[in-house]
C-alpha cells in the first residue's frame, strides 16, 4: 500500500533532524559551536557529511563541498567561524556572507592575475580565507625555479664592462 | 472536580515530539509540548526554560535539516501536526560560557 505522505513526511524530519543533531553532538566534543557546524553544513550544501568526518577534519577540510548549483566551495574553520561571529547569530546571513566573502576574494585573486578559480579557492581554504596568504601559497609556485637557481652550482655570468 | 473547558485553548494547538539531546546522549529523551505553529523559537526557548530550567543560550533546536533561529516560527519550519517532530540539544553550560550565576 503507499505511504501515507503525512507518515512520509514526519519520518524525513525525524531523520534529517537526528542526522544534524548527530553532527553538533560530534562537533562539540571538537569544541566547535554547534552555529559553527551548521554554518558548514549549509555553505556546503552537504547534508550528508558523515559524523565521523568531524573528527578526522574531513569535515571542514577534505572532500569537494557542492552547492546545489554544482560549484565546489570548501571552507576552512576559520571562515565559518569568522563568518557566524559577524552575523551575530543569524545562520542563513553567516551562510550568505562567507559565499559573497568568497567571491569577492576569489575576484580579487583573479584580478591579480591568477584565474585558476579551483586554485584560488584551495589557496583560500588553506589560508584559512586571508587573501595575503592565498596571494603567497598562488605565488610560491611561480618562485620556485629562482629557489632552484638560488642553491644551483651554475657559475655566475661574469660581467665583462667592456663589453 | 475539575473540568476542563476546550474554549480555553487555542483550536490550533498540536502535540509536539521533543528529542531532548547533548553531547552524552546515547538515545534522545523525549518529551511532548503543547505548542501552536505560530509560536517563535524565542518563545519555546523561553517555555522550557520556565518548565526545565535550561537557559536560553543553552538551547539549540533543530527542526529536519535546519537550526531553528529565535524569531522563526514552528510552522515556518514546516511543523503543522500532532506528532510533528523537533530536537533540543543542550549544549554545555562551559562552552556557552555560561556561570552558574547568570543561570
Amino acid at each position: 500500500p503507499p505511504e501515507d505522505p503525512d507518515v512520509k513526511r514526519q519520518k524525513l524530519m525525524r531523520e534529517e533532524g537526528q542526522r544534524l543533531i548527530q553532527l553538533i553532538r560530534e562537533g562539540e566534543k571538537k569544541g566547535v559551536s554547534p552555529e559553527e557546524v551548521y554554518t558548514s553544513v549549509r555553505v556546503s550544501g552537504d547534508d550528508s557529511v558523515a559524523p565521523s568526518g568531524l573528527q578526522n577534519r574531513e569535515f571542514w577540510d577534505g572532500g569537494a563541498r557542492r552547492r546545489p548549483a554544482g560549484r565546489a566551495v570548501r571552507l576552512s574553520r576559520a571562515e565559518a567561524k569568522q563568518a557566524w561571529l559577524s552575523a551575530v547569530g543569524d545562520t542563513e546571513r553567516a551562510v550568505e556572507h562567507v559565499l559573497r566573502d568568497r567571491r569577492a576574494k576569489v575576484k580579487e585573486l583573479c584580478s591579480l592575475g591568477f584565474s585558476d578559480v579551483s586554485r584560488c579557492e584551495e589557496a583560500l581554504r588553506l589560508s584559512g580565507g586571508e587573501v595575503r596568504g592565498a596571494l603567497s601559497l598562488l605565488q610560491r609556485p611561480l618562485l620556485e625555479p629562482f629557489h632552484q637557481r638560488m642553491w644551483g652550482d651554475q657559475p655566475e655570468p661574469r660581467i665583462d664592462i667592456n663589453d | 472536580s475539575v473540568r476542563i473547558c476546550p474554549e480555553a485553548y487555542a483550536k490550533d494547538t498540536i502535540q509536539l515530539k521533543v528529542g531532548l539531546e547533548d553531547a552524552q546522549t546515547v538515545n534522545s529523551a523525549p518529551i511532548t509540548m503543547s505548542v501552536t505553529p505560530g509560536m517563535t523559537i524565542s518563545a519555546l526557548k523561553n517555555e522550557v526554560n520556565t518548565r526545565f530550567g535550561f537557559h536560553p543560550r543553552l538551547q539549540t533546536w533543530v527542526i529536519g535539516k535546519r537550526m531553528a533561529q529565535d524569531k522563526e516560527t514552528l510552522c515556518c519550519h514546516g511543523v503543522k501536526q500532532d506528532g510533528d517532530q523537533a530536537f533540543l540539544y543542550i549544549r554545555s553550560a562551559q562552552a556557552a560560557q555560561l556561570t552558574r550565576e547568570q543561570h
